[in-house]
């Protein structure tokens, strides 16, 4: 997600009600029809109903939404999705995806906490500008910033910028930003010939300050009576960022001017490899295995990192970050299913590394146990932990040389994170099921690292963040 | 080169394995219907191509019946309870045995769920189709007149 | 350290192999009469991917690393 300053403090509004009313829409249309459908009841399988699964033509609706709030006045999200599942006769599957999400709050901009005040000033566009002096106050729309006017300069056209302080010793963030999100997905897949499974797939996705189009094809082959699946999938992505005030010239200091370029782009392409093994009558399993490559604009054009003097840790100057153009990453993933009476396990681990120098571990676990046979509930833990990138700096220091690319965002840095988490599901017929997961997200890094000097050493340097998350969902079968 | 033959064999092991047919299926005694079609067909409570294989076979035997053909369903359930709460939803209109300890299922060692194995009036298996597809049950039901068109050994 | 194409290649040769050497062991896994806890809905390995994806892109906004998690089977294998 980029960061984005925009006025209209609606869109998340409506997004909610859109989102609220489909849910209650969906439900309720479906809650009370009778369910025709054949429907028996076994004390250790619950309720079943076997006129969906394979072999057999039928459609899965689902709707859902997420909530997602950090602490602190941090970044919250609201994220409602919908999708669609077409399942032919012959194995045939049609899906359509479609999300949306609205985000806002306030973001970490990326330099230092300081014991003294700080200004920070970025461009903005003032309709029906330029005309007379003085300072005009905006409304908290824009989270408290005031619109203040630049001095001309000859061969410069911008008049206004946008100027927010932060407090001395409190940890510099943007508030005001908003962002919202649309994006689709499609795929479709079918056996063809010997060939046990080929699809292709697409998505689109779009934001205020940032485009993305996919393409996929995959083709899989399952054998040994069923137990194995491999399969081979080709994924390749268009980014396009243009973001508000244009693609900041990169180490440059931060500044209200518009810049140019206007956009940055950015390709990828990857391939997943993956193997799906029944290994027992109780035990499943998957191992995947990631690579990816990525070319073009990776900055985050409204993070900036501060330089600090080298003998008080005062930041002096704020510049704009800088990444390399190219990445490449790996990663090992792999995922188990137990069923151990009474509980279904899930365990699941995965290894990344990227050629920025980051490692990262993922663990992940879940206990499905049944509550009666149409209820149940699933507390998961996920643990977290990740090197940071080989040009990632807190700060950096006045005087020497600058680094070719240097970034202070938290995502690259090294962090642990942990993740609670309890779903709650209900099957309300043989083909409707409502679910609900709570989850809680910690981060936590190192505050205080060695080469903090001067003031910087009494201030916490880990912008990492908590947040809580609620997320609802309910599918519906039919024919 | 020696793995290349290996992996050969190996494989020359799955071919003949997975064709191979009892002489003799002691698990299942089949002596009864000696001289007749027998349509073998293996299903379960959690196979879901069941409940459409299910209404077709009532009809083949019906259809056939007098002509020789005798369907049998072999249910490899673990849980008795759940191959009968099926038959309550899906009723069958022909012969089923149960094997709960998995003794015929493993006699006949077929790759698919459910899976039907025609059986001549010769006593030996001629077909196996693997899976239940709805649009090929004119192909299935070829398969089965031929096997009546033979005569007895 | 190989280069990351070579080490791809190298895992890919070696996850083949071991698909392939499990086919080889005439059939390695549960027979297919013995998949009934496998038919259940909650043997799947992605059984919410609205949910599934909504966590992603939480760890994907605040993390490093992305994805990793391919293309589920399993399931009852019928058909």
């Amino acid at each position: 997600m980029q960061l984005k300053k925009k006025r209209a403090g609606q869109i998340r509004e409506s997004l909610a009600t859109f989102s609220a009313s489909l849910l209650t829409a969906t439900i309720a249309l479906h809650a009370d029809a009778a369910n025709a459908q054949q429907e028996y009841y076994n004390p250790e399988y619950g309720v079943r109903n076997d006129n969906f699964g394979p072999g057999i033509a039928y459609t899965e609706l689902g709707a859902a939404l997420l909530v997602y709030k950090e602490s602190g006045g941090r970044v919250q999200a609201i994220e409602p999705a919908t999708d669609l599942s077409v399942h032919g006769p012959d194995g045939q599957l049609l899906t359509f995806d479609l999300v949306a999400d609205a985000v806002s709050g306030a973001t970490p901009n990326g330099a230092v906490p300081s014991d003294q005040t700080q200004t920070f000033v970025t461009p903005v566009k003032i309709r029906g500008a330029s005309t007379g002096g003085g300072t005009t106050t905006v409304t908290s729309a824009s989270g408290g910033s005031t619109i203040i006017h630049l001095p001309s300069t000859p061969g410069q056209v911008t008049t206004s910028a946008r100027q927010y302080t932060v407090a001395a010793n409190l940890l510099p963030m943007d508030k005001g930003f908003h962002d919202h999100r649309l994006a689709f997905s499609f795929g479709y897949e079918q056996p063809i010939g010997g060939i046990s499974l080929v699809s292709f797939g697409g998505g689109y996705s779009q934001e205020q300050d940032y485009r993305a189009i996919t393409g996929n094809v995959r083709i899989a082959q399952t054998f040994n009576a069923g137990n194995t699946t491999v399969s081979l999938a080709l994924n390749t992505e268009l980014d396009s960022s243009f973001p508000y005030g244009g693609v900041p010239t990169p180490l440059t200091a931060m500044n209200g001017q518009w810049k140019t370029p206007s956009s940055r782009d950015k390709t990828q392409a990857g391939f997943v490899f993956g193997l799906t093994e029944a290994m027992a009558r109780r035990w499943l399993m998957e191992l995947d295995y990631s690579y990816d490559a990525q070319s073009g604009y990776m900055n985050d054009p409204y993070r900036v990192i501060s330089v600090v003097d080298h003998v008080t840790g005062e930041p002096t100057s704020t510049l704009y970050e800088n990444r390399p153009n190219k990445r490449t990453s790996q990663s090992l993933f792999w995922d188990n299913k137990f069923d151990l009476d009474p509980a279904i396990t899930d365990l699941s681990l995965r290894y990344y590394r990227d050629s920025w120098g980051i490692t990262s571990k993922t663990a992940e676990l879940s206990e499905r146990i049944n509550l009666s046979s149409s209820m149940y509930f699933e507390p998961s833990a996920r643990w977290y932990q990740q090197s940071s990138a080989n040009f990632f700096h807190s700060f950096l220091v006045g005087g020497q040389p600058l680094p070719t690319y240097a970034s202070s965002d938290t995502r690259l840095e090294n962090f642990t994170s942990l993740t609670y988490g309890l779903k709650l599901g209900v099957q309300l017929s043989g083909r409707t099921e409502v679910y609900v997961r709570g989850g809680y997200y910690q981060q936590t890094g190192n505050g205080h690292p060695s080469d903090a000097f001067g003031q910087l050493a009494d201030q916490n340097l880990f912008a990492g963040s908590k947040a809580a998350f609620v997320f609802l969902g309910y599918t519906w079968d039919f024919h | 080169m020696g793995q290349r033959v290996s992996v050969a064999a190996c494989f020359l092991a799955i071919l003949i394995s997975g064709t191979a047919v009892p002489a003799h299926a002691a698990a299942l005694d089949l002596s009864a219907y000696k001289g007749k079609v027998v349509y073998l067909d293996f299903w379960a409570s959690w196979c879901t191509p069941c409940r459409l294989s299910f209404p077709w076979m009532n009809q083949i035997q019906e259809i056939y019946g007098n002509k020789g053909l005798v369907v049998i369903g072999v249910n490899v359930d673990h849980d008795r309870e759940l191959a009968d709460e099926f038959l309550q939803a899906n009723s069958a209109h022909f012969k089923i045995v149960y094997d709960s300890n998995s003794a015929i299922a493993s006699e006949y060692d077929f790759k698919d769920m459910p899976t039907s194995v025609l059986i001549g009036r010769d006593g030996k298996v001629h077909a196996v189709h693997n899976g239940f597809y709805p649009n090929r049950e004119g192909s299935y039901a070829a398969d089965i007149s031929a096997l009546l068109n033979e005569k007895a050994p | 350290m190989q280069s990351p194409i070579k080490r791809s290649v190298s895992i890919i040769t070696v996850c083949v192999a071991l698909a392939l050497l499990c086919g080889a062991c005439a059939s390695f896994g549960p027979k297919p009469w013995e998949k009934d806890l496998m038919a259940r809905k909650e043997m799947q390995l992605n059984l919410h991917p609205l949910q599934t994806a909504a966590e992603e892109h939480i760890y994907f906004s605040k993390e490093a690393s992305s994805g990793g998690r391919g293309f589920a089977g399993g399931g009852c294998g019928c058909n």
